[in-house]
């Protein structure tokens, strides 16, 4: 059975896994085969583009600090990451203006992470019990960095204070 | 019929979260106009993978105690059975979602 191609194509090679989930654990095993081929294939530069995307991320985080689009609060240290500022400040705009505005888990990959984790294989998920599974995991996100925010008055959340919610949060929801 | 390493797509699964919630925190971090280190959202991302395990394994549970395969709002909904402020709030988001669904049908 022909599926669409996936829409979101900045999510890289990984979107590719993602969208056989449908709803059906059992039919997205079923199509594994396909897949399996597109994954070996993909491997490879799936491991490139996992380090780059990890290696991307340090450095829109450190160039969103000194990003000019707030006021600017905090001092700009060096020119080097002024350079790697007007890049990334390029592509956060095109993502910004492309996308809804409250970023949230993509629903393709939370049911393939569902369908990953249930111990039977018929076990199905309705489209609006998958965005209410993604406003959950929204809402745990966001109330974990609140409350890791409350912890440390200033500078940058460290793991530590990921450490001290994360029991009362794990309680709580 | 020979899975393909779990491993592998896990690393790859985890490797998309991981993504995705950098995002996230990014917005957030704007919002708040505070810094996280990578680490941080390292260790957000396990955690939020652990949780997701959880989520899953009740779903599977409390969609097989109602007698069906597919899990749907209801299960949801009984997930955030412990925290009112979290039940309304996702109650909320199903509300809109079957509004929008029954303004579709409507037009039809």
């Amino acid at each position: 059975m022909p599926r669409p191609p996936v829409t979101k194509s900045s999510r890289g090679q990984a979107g590719s896994n993602r969208k056989r989930s449908a709803t059906s654990g059992a039919s997205g095993r079923g199509g594994s085969v396909a897949s399996r081929g597109r994954a070996s294939a993909g491997a490879a530069t799936n491991k490139r583009s996992r380090t780059s995307k990890q290696a991307e991320a340090p450095i829109e985080i450190a160039s969103r600090d000194d990003d000019d689009d707030d006021d600017d609060n905090e001092t700009r240290d060096e020119d080097q990451e002024e350079d790697v500022e007007e890049e990334d400040g390029q592509d956060d705009d095109d993502d910004d203006e492309e996308e809804d505005k409250p970023a949230t888990v993509p629903p393709e990959l939370l049911t393939r992470l569902l369908h990953e984790f249930f111990t039977t294989d018929g076990t199905r998920i309705t489209k609006d019990a998958n965005s209410a599974v993604a406003k959950y995991m929204d809402v745990f996100v966001r109330e974990a960095i609140a409350r890791s925010a409350v912890e440390r008055a200033s500078g940058f959340l460290e793991v530590e204070d990921l450490e001290k919610v994360a029991p009362q949060l794990l309680l709580d929801l | 019929m020979a899975d393909p390493p779990d491993e592998e797509v896990r690393e790859r699964l985890k490797a998309a979260l991981w993504f995705a919630i950098g995002k996230m925190v990014d917005e957030e971090s704007l919002r708040r106009n505070r810094n996280a280190t990578p680490q941080f959202i390292a260790a957000l991302t396990e955690m939020v993978w652990a949780q997701i395990e959880n989520v899953a394994v009740d779903l599977e549970s409390f969609s097989q105690h109602a007698g069906r395969t597919t899990v749907t709002t209801d299960d949801v909904l009984l997930l955030a059975r412990r925290n009112s402020d979290l039940h309304a709030m996702i109650k909320d988001c199903v509300d809109r979602l079957k509004a929008t669904k029954a303004k579709g049908k409507a037009r039809r």
